[in-house]
């Protein structure tokens, strides 16, 4: 207890280290600056670019309902309403393009910020939405995410959990 | 989540069908769940009765929110 000052260890020099941990606290800084996810890019696009996107092959998203996709859609589209855009949003790959649009914008430009805090890297909106589709429009519901599910005599509801 | 579930299961008891999967427990459930393009638990999926998909949501829901999604099915 006493004899603390007995201890042979050097006493830190901290007037030597200080500029150094500041130093290395900038770089360190630095660093993460340069790392964080590139920024991404937000491109509206019009009918045309849409139409491009697709041959492209770009993840085309409509974030409207189910049912208001089902009564007209951009082929191709996948529906991901946006109450469950970002869990679903989350599980893709952020290096891909991805292109968002609703109703008429508001919706879409709500998911494109979900996309830009999520680090997407290239986000397209098309962001006059469906009303200014001059395109095809395909009908039916989410084509592209559920199975072809037989009518029922009752609605189901599936619930899909893991024990905890 | 359970007893929420499980509670309203009983209440809904010949209106809805419940369909409940533990993804860890068989393939079934997970494949099911790959198909409507969810990795995320839980995920709920409310079907009418024509197939059509209603509302798919991932994440917990209140009890509140499932009865009033369980009312909008057709």
């Amino acid at each position: 207890m006493s004899n603390a000052a007995s201890t042979s260890r050097k006493p830190i020099p901290w007037p030597r280290i200080v500029p150094w941990l500041v130093a290395v606290a900038v770089l360190a800084g630095f660093a993460v600056f340069l790392m964080r996810p590139a920024g991404s890019t937000v491109t509206v696009v019009d009918v045309k670019g849409v139409q491009q996107a697709a041959a492209q092959g770009v993840r085309i998203v409509d974030v409207r309902s189910p049912a208001e996709f089902a009564s007209g859609h951009i082929p191709g589209a996948q529906n991901v309403p946006l109450d469950s855009f970002q869990g679903v949003a989350s599980q893709w790959n952020k290096s891909a393009p991805v292109l968002v649009y609703c109703q008429s914008g508001s919706r879409s430009a709500q998911a494109v910020k979900i996309l830009q805090s999520l680090g997407f890297q290239k986000i397209l909106h098309f962001d006059k939405g469906i009303v200014a589709w001059t395109g095809q429009l395909e009908q039916g519901g989410a084509a592209t995410a559920t199975p072809a599910l037989k009518p029922t005599a009752t609605p189901v509801m599936y619930e899909f959990f893991t024990g905890w | 989540m359970k007893p929420v579930v499980d509670g309203l299961q009983q209440q809904y008891k010949g209106k809805v069908d419940f369909r409940l999967y533990d993804v860890d427990n068989g393939t079934e459930g997970s494949a099911l769940m790959q198909q409507f393009g969810s990795q995320y638990v839980p995920t709920f999926v409310f079907v009418n009765r024509d197939g059509s998909v209603a509302t798919q949501k991932v994440g917990s829901m209140t009890s509140a929110e499932l009865q009033q999604t369980l009312d909008s099915l057709k």
